[in-house]
């Protein structure tokens, strides 16, 4: 199982809906398919995502810096247990915005 | 002995009938003694008993010239015609002149008129003087048979009181007819004393057989209590597949001084022990009983093997009235590493047999056997068991088996027969060995007891080498999940581990200038252990400081943050430096 990741789009808002594993290996592929120029906000569709390691938190840090920059900030949804007891672990869970 | 009670019985019938012989010729003789002397009583009396008889008779004096010859005739005939003595006796009268007899001549049955013709030996009776009555019973032959006879002279006639010998002949026979009685008592003492006899050892054998089933039974109440001494289920942890371990004991007798035993002494530790108590039977038994118990209880306070037998042996030494003793091994294997420390009393070395088939010999520290003295210091040796090699303990019963010929089968032949073996897995080289030592004896009978306990360490470690680059982590997530694919471990975890290993690995990949690194997953009980070692620059990646996981978004540092995580998901990880690697070992 490796990462899938499909974008969707409301409002200008985009949204990427993930669904396998964010690692060291997957991280750099959702690094270069998600595009912040212009954008304050996007969202990340977790429902489908096995895990995250901290390569893929460092993407979602990443974003969140970029966004915060212009006021706006990155929305995490519907993480599972695996990967939102990481972002607890981490302190991300304060930082972004989890639904 | 029922010849020796026949003889007994033969010689005191002998001696009774010698003594009833005696005694019977001596009554016989006695009462004819009395005989005559009753008979000759009015003689001695001297005339006047004569005189008061023939005066009774009508006659005064006795002077044969008084007398009519008829008339003396008669008197002296009808005299001694109603005068026996006893039965057969009888008197002879003669004139001492001429010798004629004057008693009745009827009595005299040859018809005897002179007492030559009687067969009467004046000189057989003769007295100091001739005249003169004898005072002792003779022997003489009258009328052809034996008479005990006494002689009187009275008024010019010689007379013979004569009881023949037949007349108490009856008196001896009673002696012997009572001997004969004597004999029959004797005979039935005998067959009663033969029929207690018997009956004594049908009850001793009835005895004996009692107390044989009785001791039967008890022997089999023991070895049923000493079998259930020991463990014996099989397999002996179905639920710890990192070793595998089988023990078989055989007594020579109905109970035995050697031992086995194995417990978990922690989640992670395994005691095994065998041993041998010097002798054998019931006393070894018993104290075998109490060895096992010392060695249990003392793994109860201690979890170090030299302490352990130290506590063991001072307690045996302390309560060991008989003088015996109790050689040993103990082993405690470390499941997670493979690693054994041990510590020998006095027991023979045991074998290994690596999982290439090469059979090694454990040296180490030898120490005192236990129970001897109090104070006894056990010395602790170590060894390891890679994954797969197997260890073989066994009792003296092994190496000292006979066959019929009496050679042992001794060192070498256990050696190659270890290595015999189809495998390294405990039941296969129990039953080789058991196999090839029950063609080795051949029949010959057990000396001994036989013991053998076979370890093989199986630690579920799968391994994997790979080239430290960015692919590898997926190769390795993949391998990770495929070892984990038939356990059962909730999802989360696995999602905890991968994470963990992703961590780690990129960690390795990214920092180490490795060129390669491994990766073993083995199982432990609950545990899932991870060994990453890689050959890169010596970096202990948990002295890296732990972010700060409270600072706003814009003071996040990127870096760091992966460590930090594989640290909290895992519940340990200890990093060494090992053989010019860095080695972390996660356990989750």
């Amino acid at each position: 199982m490796t990462l899938e990741i499909e974008k969707r789009e409301s409002d200008g808002k985009p949204t990427y809906v993930l669904r396998g594993r964010l690692d060291t290996n997957t991280s750099p592929l959702l690094e270069s398919e998600v595009k912040l120029e212009g954008l304050t906000e996007v969202a990340f569709d977790l429902s489908g995502l096995d895990y995250v390691s901290s390569a893929g938190l460092r993407v979602f840090l990443t974003a969140q810096k970029q966004l915060m920059g212009a006021g706006g900030g990155v929305t995490l949804i519907s993480p599972n247990q695996s990967v939102r007891s990481v972002l607890d672990m981490t302190g991300l869970s304060d930082i972004f915005t989890i639904v | 002995m029922i010849r020796r009670i026949v003889c007994a019985a033969l010689a005191l019938y002998a001696a009774i009938l010698s003594v009833a012989w005696i005694f019977g010729t001596r009554h016989a003789r006695q009462k004819t003694e009395a005989l005559l002397d009753f008979a000759l009583i009015d003689f001695n009396d001297t005339t006047e008993g004569i005189a008061k008889l023939l005066s009774d008779a009508g006659v005064v004096g006795f002077k044969k010239e008084d007398f009519t010859p008829e008339r003396y005739e008669w008197l002296l005939g009808h005299f001694y015609d109603d005068w026996l003595i006893g039965e057969k006796g009888f008197f002879l009268c003669a004139d001492l002149e001429t010798g004629r007899l004057v008693s009745n001549p009827a009595r005299h049955r040859n018809e005897a008129t002179t007492l030559a013709e009687t067969g009467f030996n004046g000189e057989a009776v003769a007295s100091e003087s001739w005249l003169e009555d004898s005072a002792e019973t003779a022997l003489l032959n009258l009328f052809g048979e034996p008479c005990y006879c006494r002689v009187i002279y009275r008024h010019g006639h010689i007379i013979v009181a004569a009881v023949p010998m037949t007349e108490f002949y009856g008196s001896r026979t009673v002696f012997v007819s009572v001997t004969g009685i004597g004999f029959f008592v004797i005979l039935a003492l005998f067959a009663y004393f033969i029929a207690r006899i018997s009956r004594d050892s049908k009850q001793l054998a009835q005895y004996y057989a009692t107390e044989e089933a009785h001791r039967a039974r008890d022997m089999k109440v023991a070895t049923a209590i000493q079998r259930a001494a020991l463990p014996t289920a099989s397999p002996a942890f179905p639920e710890r597949p990192e070793f595998d371990l089988e023990a078989h004991l055989s007594t020579a007798r109905e109970v035995g001084g050697d031992f086995y035993d194995y417990f978990m002494l922690t989640a992670d530790h395994l005691a095994f022990v065998i041993a041998d108590v010097s002798g054998k039977g019931v006393p070894a038994a018993m104290f075998m009983m109490a060895a096992r118990g010392a060695v249990r209880s003392a793994a109860e306070v201690s979890h170090s093997v030299s302490e352990i037998l130290a506590i063991a042996n001072a307690r045996l030494a302390g309560e060991n009235d008989a003088e015996m003793f109790v050689t040993a091994w103990l082993g405690i294997l470390d499941i997670t590493t493979g690693k054994i420390e041990f510590a020998n009393a006095g027991h023979n070395p045991p074998l290994i047999r690596r999982m290439n088939g090469e059979v090694e010999t454990v040296e180490g520290p030898r120490s005192l056997v236990l129970a001897a003295m109090p104070k006894t210091r056990y010395r602790t040796g170590s060894l390891r068991l890679n994954p797969g090699d197997a260890l073989l303990l066994y009792t003296d019963g092994v190496t000292e088996a006979n066959d019929t010929t009496g050679a042992f089968f001794g060192d070498e032949r256990l050696s190659a027969t270890l290595a015999s073996a189809a495998s390294n897995a405990p039941s296969t080289i129990c039953n080789q060995l058991r196999f090839t030592l029950a063609a080795f004896a051949a029949g010959a009978p057990q000396a001994d007891d036989i013991t053998i306990l076979a370890l093989q360490y199986r630690p579920r470690v799968l391994s994997r080498n790979y080239l430290a680059v960015n692919e590898s982590l997926k190769c390795a997530a993949d391998f990770f999940n495929a070892a984990l694919a038939s356990e059962r471990i909730p999802m989360s975890r696995r999602r905890n581990i991968a994470v963990i290993l992703d961590e780690v690995i990129s960690n390795i990949v990214r920092c180490s200038k490795a060129k390669s690194f491994s990766l073993n997953i083995s199982f432990a009980q609950k545990d899932i252990k991870l060994t990453i070692s890689d050959d890169g620059e010596p970096y202990d990646p948990l002295k890296h400081v732990d972010p700060d996981t409270t600072a706003a978004a814009g003071e996040r540092q990127i870096g760091g943050l992966g460590i930090f995580l594989a640290r909290r998901l895992a519940s340990s990880i200890v990093y060494r430096r090992e053989n010019d690697r860095n080695v972390l070992e996660v356990i989750s």
